[in-house]
């Protein structure tokens, strides 16, 4: 007799939900999506696929040392700049970081040529000269996400003279064998890079996002039921649509970036194994002496510790720290989670080295 | 006196069964997806859709040209030479205007950069 009362709040409960579901799902089907990426900032470079922005400062005194975040070549920035209260460029302006991005836009037909070495010769020193001109400055700390924590990487190891004070790579493989999955997908035996590059010129973003969705093949399936679920939630669903949109909003990428991406990197895991060269320069990571911050996920599907966790090792920086936190490959970076994990501990690594 | 456990929640039993699922679903579907006969399988049948492509392109190219208009190849190589213009305009713009000049950075007062981390 004693369930009695507590089934009976549960179906009440569930009842209204029910209620609160058909009303805010009519609003979600009709309402936009909201508006990610709108935190004030100037433009200073849009060179075809390559944007470098610089944001607002939203104090009046800041850390002496800009920040420069390098966005992963598949994906949008704006993972970095949510929504008002969700924004990692936001936060850290708030702490007093004077914040530039690295963001791409999807590459042009005509760009189909673009290589690594233009990303880690031309990009990245495009960017950290203007960040140094924009700030007066000569230290710069690059922030990496996913892939552009190796673009980070590589170009730190190659311009040992460039300024950098800090490196920090978010969720970065340097060991592509520990991608299992992505192995797979990209096994040589049957992936003809060649003929999809030649055939297509650029590799397509729906391409990558099958690729993506399939390391996690009952994960849509689930998320559009916890979606339903949880219709009556606003703060659930105002999350589910800020990365629903983000995670399908994924960018083509240049044909001979990623033919060189699976040859050198997934097939012949050459940056692991100090082989690897841009325009002919031996890469060595020991180069890299500047304090470094590697932040990995535990529940990382996409980068997982396998492929992440040499960084640490093979970057020759005295001062180096692995941050392990809980969280998937993007709720590390963004979401509530993030909030509450990786800000405040990127924050409070970052602000003594940035004096 | 003893409380008495709380009655079973059916609607999260459905949430928990739900998260089982799903577990389940990536544990095996990850398996299949990374299995050498599911590798071969996808990329044969991206190979056909690439060669009817390349074949389509081909065919389209030459009606184009039957027709006296550009073709796809022609529209990428104009485009790769207004890029290049437009490269030789930005290195020009670079050269003559210094950088936080820009028309399009309005002046802002910059924030002085003597900041220190708050002390413990």
């Amino acid at each position: 007799m004693s369930e009695g009362p507590d089934l009976l709040d549960h179906a009440t409960r569930e009842f209204e939900r029910a209620l609160q579901r058909r009303v805010k799902g009519i609003d979600y089907l009709a309402s936009p999506a909201p508006a990610l990426g709108a935190s004030a900032k100037d433009v200073l470079i849009a060179r075809g696929t390559f944007r470098l922005y610089h944001y607002h400062a939203q104090v009046d005194d800041v850390y002496r040392v800009p920040i420069l975040l390098v966005m992963a070549t598949t994906n949008r920035g704006y993972i970095f700049d949510m929504v008002p209260g969700q924004s990692l460029v936001e936060f850290l302006l708030h702490r007093g970081y004077d914040v530039f991005m690295v963001d791409w836009d999807a590459p042009r037909a005509d760009e189909r040529h673009l290589s690594l070495k233009d990303y880690v010769l031309d990009f990245l020193p495009a960017a950290v000269a203007r960040v140094k001109a924009e700030s007066g400055e000569d230290d710069v700390t690059v922030a990496g996400y996913c892939f552009g924590g190796v673009l980070a990487a590589l170009w730190a190891a190659l311009h040992e003279d460039a300024g950098l004070k800090n490196l920090v790579t978010f969720t970065t493989p340097v060991d592509f064998t520990g991608m299992k999955q992505f192995q797979a997908w990209a096994d040589r035996r049957f992936f003809d890079v060649d003929r999809l590059v030649d055939t297509l010129g650029n590799c397509p973003a729906e391409m990558l996002y099958t690729a993506f969705d399939m390391l996690r093949p009952g994960a849509k399936i689930a998320a559009n039921l916890r979606l339903w679920d949880n219709l009556w939630n606003d703060e659930f669903v105002r999350g589910y649509r800020m990365l629903d949109r983000w995670s399908g909003d994924m960018l083509p990428l240049p044909g001979e970036y990623f033919r060189e991406t699976i040859k050198t990197l997934m097939w012949d895991n050459a940056l692991h194994e100090s082989r690897m060269t841009v325009a002919g320069r031996s890469v060595d990571l020991s180069r890299i002496t500047a304090p470094f911050l590697h932040v990995t996920a535990e529940h990382d599907h996409i980068v997982p510790a396998a492929a992440s966790a040499p960084l640490v090792d093979m970057v020759g920086s005295l001062d180096k720290t692995q941050l392990v936190l809980k969280g998937g490959h993007v709720s590390l970076v963004a979401g509530a989670n993030a909030v509450r994990r990786l800000w405040p501990q990127l924050d409070s690594w970052l602000g003594p080295r940035s004096l | 006196m003893t409380t008495p456990p709380p009655s079973p929640d059916p609607f999260g039993f459905l949430r928990d069964a739900l998260g089982q699922w799903e577990k389940l679903a990536n544990e095996y579907g990850s398996k299949i997806v990374a299995s050498p006969d599911f590798a071969r399988t996808l990329h044969k049948t991206g190979a056909v859709g690439l060669q009817a492509q390349a074949a389509s392109h081909e065919g389209m190219a030459k009606l184009l040209s039957l027709a006296n208009l550009p073709s796809r190849t022609d529209l990428e190589v104009i485009a790769e030479r207004l890029a290049a213009v437009e490269a030789s305009l930005a290195r020009i713009e670079a050269a003559i205007v210094p950088p936080g000049a820009a028309p399009t950075a309005p002046a802002r007062p910059k924030p002085a950069r003597t900041r220190r981390p708050p002390s413990p």
